[in-house]
């Protein structure tokens, strides 16, 4: 994947002020016949101090410095057009590595190559070839895999160079991360983001730039076939001079398939981002690169039982679940399940230190402000499966907690009449539940959130909270 | 792990103001009506409500919390107010005081005292590990609370994953602080991404943690670690549950402006985990993959990116070489002449040893002839050029592949050709020629003084073929 990115038209923040000895102008740059020794190692000098470009060798004496100058507006912006359109006819057929010997002929030290990570390592590769210096710069965006930075390193090695890295601004990433989270690009789509890490970071580059130099190619986008010319006036972005027409972009590759890039890799020894040998086409973010949603967090833990129907009775099964029951005796005999007035089905949780809690009890016991033990109460229904074979747990944790422990343990019979009370006073939503009552009320009641009903998991739970 | 950071003493609190953001200049605008003032604060007997709402109304603007509950009526908003000198002692002789209380108490009870004293000025220091636990404990308090984490830009997926995951559970915002452009940009560009192998981890650790951590302090009257004591031995007995913090500066600035509680002090390891587990607490997916302590990417697990292994292999094995390198010229040559049996030298020219890549498509070029080859600005053909001695293995084995290449070539614009560089004329190519080890196949461009060397080992007609197209 080369360098693609969405542009807004919104103003850019720059961070290289652009020089002072120059005077504002409008209209594109030329190349003066007789350069000014003073002004050019001036320049030169301040704005390496800028941006700090490190090259493999040193800029050649012969090369030729552009100068600023001032032009008309419309000859300028004229001949100027028109020289590049020429010149990408003229260089339509040549290869690679003439069109990127011709690019850091013009622009030397003011122009430099875009590397994203992915397989444009191929314009440093071609850029090497031509002996030249040459300058390349990476949108780190604070996502990317840990592979791709590998990469970077990787390539910063074998070439002897400095990649001129571009971070996203800080201010901009909070404010986008902290009211929209880190994944807004699944709900919202990537451009916002992209806005805030790449493009704006990029147009902050190529505002210290007169020349850049992309891996696009046309068939990564039939759509726009005809519009990938090897060399162009940038059209959207500008350049150091500032304006429109103040930078160009050249494009090396945009004739060459993937195929042939690819053997053009393999054939010099590139090294290449290791994602590609586990299946990667296309290299960006971490992400947006293997777009997957985070995974639904599975269920933790099975019942000792298998059921592969629920793992709880929940509310609206609840008669489904009471008719089963009924079914399992083999007797038409309706059941009424009044509280206290159990006939068909024995009740559950029978010892003496489980208090059996009323529905007057279990009121009073929610409104307390003040408790003097805290409480565990399990909110159950007696012909429930799961409550029954947790009923074994419970007594025992009841036992280990009666006496010095200041802890009282509590049963209530919730379904029949009293389960649209349990329902919305109780955080009931299905049997059992089990729920902590603080001894101080300025805390809430707490459920208990696994399905983990031993002995030593629900010791752990109370231990957390009293 | 808990967030644990190192500090720099060489950093001033100027410094530290130069690098807030303009995100939190409004949180210091925010104070302009508070008087400056050393040492910390205390709690009014009676605070003024109406100054309290406009305190409130004002950071919430400016920090955007968004806690899972609203905020309670009866919580205590506290309120700047000049002390004297002499009661600064007093205020951190309460702390003191305050520490050896709750030394005893449990994690829930010191983060409940902790919320109820700061409210909204408090915030707990999340990293994406078990510290998460610091979050629950939060959580069933019933109190709002504020949670920050630090986007060092080079986390591991599975830690955003586990970002995302917490925000959703708890339905909260994590405040995230991510390092500032200029100061990354400096250090990756002067000294690379992984200058933490070579330099240690200060100065990296500096921009991308301590810094942000910085300004998202100055923001804060206390904060709130997962730092245990069981995870620093050595300095057991300096973790207190809660104290005056006494490297970073809070939101009055100044020494003693900030608040550090560190409620799981006292908690093992094996303790937490089986609170989290208990309590369905969501946890960072790379502990299941074995990592115990969890950071950025490339310090959590810290591997140097592997040395790419030579590329391909030789139609046959040979442990020893896959190319005659040129300290072992003499061996490999000692090594023929046994093959042959007899002891004659070789000379140029006077081969004991057969000559290889004897075609008429395969130009033999003389010393002078690779001379003026070399000199040439603008040739009339690219030159591909094979530097070889006839007694190695590796030039007799791709004999076959570089004439069939020659034939196919010929009369297509691209000369073929052999220079034979091995005795007298060694050093001569190991200068001029970029001569490392036989063979050495080089490709002179059309117009170009730079010779180009093939960078391969694949020395079949196809993979040289492609070379030259390439360069062509």
């Amino acid at each position: 994947m080369a360098l693609a990115f969405t542009s807004s038209i919104s103003a850019p923040t720059s961070t290289f002020p652009s020089s002072e000895p120059k005077l504002p102008q409008i209209g594109s740059i030329r190349i003066s016949e007789r350069p000014i020794g003073g002004a050019v190692n001036f320049n030169l000098s301040q704005r390496r101090s800028l941006v700090k470009p490190v090259n493999a060798e040193p800029p050649r004496k012969d090369s030729i410095v552009p100068l600023a100058a001032t032009t008309i507006v419309a000859s300028a912006s004229e001949t100027k057009e028109e020289d590049f359109e020429q010149i990408a006819s003229d260089l339509d057929n040549a290869s690679p590595l003439e069109i990127m010997d011709r690019a850091l002929d013009k622009f030397g030290n003011d122009i430099a190559i875009a590397f994203s990570g992915a397989e444009d390592v191929a314009l440093i590769e071609y850029a090497k070839l031509t002996g030249r210096p040459f300058r390349v710069f990476s949108l780190d965006t604070g996502r990317l895999n840990p592979e791709t930075y590998q990469l970077f390193d990787a390539v910063e090695k074998h070439y002897g160079i400095r990649i001129e890295y571009m971070f996203p601004d800080a201010v901009e990433v909070q404010a986008l991360v902290r009211s929209k989270g880190l994944f807004s690009f699944y709900e919202d789509g990537h451009q916002e983001c992209c806005r805030v890490r790449k493009v704006r970071p990029l147009r902050r580059a190529l505002k210290g730039l007169r020349a850049w130099i992309t891996g696009q190619r046309k068939d990564q986008s039939p759509g726009t076939r005809s519009e990938i010319p090897v060399v162009q006036v940038d059209p959207v972005f500008e350049g150091m001079d500032g304006g429109i027409g103040s930078l160009v972009k050249w494009n090396p590759v945009a004739n060459v398939k993937g195929h042939d890039i690819w053997n053009f890799l393999r054939t010099m020894n590139v090294p290449v981002n290791s994602l590609h040998a586990k299946g990667y086409v296309s290299i960006g973010c971490e992400p947006c690169t293997r777009p997957v949603l985070p995974g639904q967090h599975e269920r933790e833990g099975r019942w000792w039982w298998e059921d592969a129907k629920a793992k709880e009775c929940g509310l609206h099964k609840g008669n489904v679940k009471q008719q089963k029951e009924e079914d399992v005796n083999g007797n038409g005999l309706s059941q009424s399940h009044a509280n206290g007035d159990a006939t068909t089905v024995p009740d559950i949780f029978n010892s003496p230190n489980v208090v059996n809690l009323s529905r007057t009890g279990i009121e009073n016991l929610a409104k307390l402000e003040d408790r003097k033990e805290p409480w565990l109460v399990v909110l159950y229904a007696p012909w429930c499966p799961y409550c029954q074979a947790m009923e074994e747990s419970y007594v025992d944790l009841a036992d280990k907690l009666a006496g010095s422990t200041g802890m009282k343990v509590g049963k209530f019979r919730a379904d029949g009449e009293q389960k649209e009370f349990a329902k919305s006073e109780l955080q009931l939503g299905s049997f059992p539940t089990i729920l902590f009552f603080p001894k101080h009320s300025s805390r809430p009641t707490i459920k208990y959130p696994s399905e983990k009903r031993d002995v030593d998991s629900l010791m752990a739970f109370v231990n957390a909270l009293r | 792990m808990a967030l644990a950071v190192s500090t720099t003493s060489s950093s001033s609190a100027a410094a530290a103001a130069a690098a807030s953001s303009s995100f939190f200049s409004r949180l210091g605008s925010s104070s302009d009506a508070k008087a400056p003032q050393i040492g910390s604060f205390r709690f009014p007997e009676r605070p003024q409500v109406s100054s309290g709402v406009v305190n409130l109304t004002q950071r919430r603007s400016s920090v955007r919390p968004l806690n899972a509950e609203p905020q309670r009526n009866d919580s205590v908003v506290p309120l700047a107010a000049t002390i004297v000198a002499p009661e600064v002692e007093k205020e951190k002789e309460d702390f003191e005081q305050l520490a050896k209380d709750l030394e005893n108490s449990s994690p829930l009870e010191i983060m409940d005292k902790a919320l109820e004293k700061f409210g909204n000025d408090i915030a707990i220091a999340f990293s994406g590990a078990e510290d998460v636990a610091l979050i629950e404990y939060a959580h069933l308090t019933g109190r709002p609370y504020r949670v920050f984490s630090l986007d060092t830009g080079r986390l591991n997926p599975e830690t955003y994953k586990f970002f995302d995951a917490v925000e959703k559970h708890y339905g909260i915002h994590i405040e995230y602080m991510f390092p500032d452009a200029v100061e990354v940009q400096a250090l990756v560009r002067t000294k690379g991404l992984f200058s933490f192998y070579e330099d240690g981890h200060q100065e990296c650790c500096r921009v991308r943690k301590v810094r942000p951590l910085r300004r998202a302090l100055k923001g804060l009257k206390a904060w709130i670690t997962g730092q245990r004591k069981d995870q620093s031995p050595g300095t057991r007995s300096e973790i207190p549950i809660v104290q005056v913090d006494p490297v970073f500066e809070g939101l009055d600035g100044g020494i003693g402006s900030l608040v550090k509680w560190n409620p799981v002090a006292n908690v093992n390891g094996l303790d937490i985990w089986n609170f989290l587990r208990t309590m369905n607490v969501p946890v960072n997916s790379l502990h299941s993959q074995g990592y115990v302590s969890i950071g950025c990417e490339p310090c959590t697990r810290p591997v140097l990116p592997g040395q790419h292994e030579r590329e391909g292999r030789w139609w046959w094995e040979d442990a020893k070489a896959k190319e005659c390198g040129l300290h072992k010229g003499n061996l490999k040559q000692e090594d023929a002449a046994q093959l042959n049996g007899n002891g004659t030298s070789q000379g140029n020219g006077s081969a004991t040893v057969a000559d290889i890549f004897i075609s008429q498509n395969v130009v033999s070029l003389s010393r002078s002839g690779i001379e003026n080859l070399a000199k040439l600005e603008n040739r009339k053909e690219h030159w591909l050029v094979v530097l070889y001695a006839p007694w190695c293995r590796f030039c007799q084995a791709m004999e076959e592949s570089y004439v069939d290449l020659a034939e196919k070539l010929a009369r297509s614009g691209v000369k073929v050709a052999k220079f034979r560089a091995d005795g007298e004329q060694k050093e001569y190519a190991k200068s001029e020629l970029q001569l490392g080890s036989f063979p050495t196949i080089l490709l002179f461009p059309k117009h170009s003084s730079q010779p180009i060397k093939y960078p391969s080992e694949k020395r079949d007609v196809d993979s040289l073929t492609a070379f030259v197209n390439a360069l062509r």
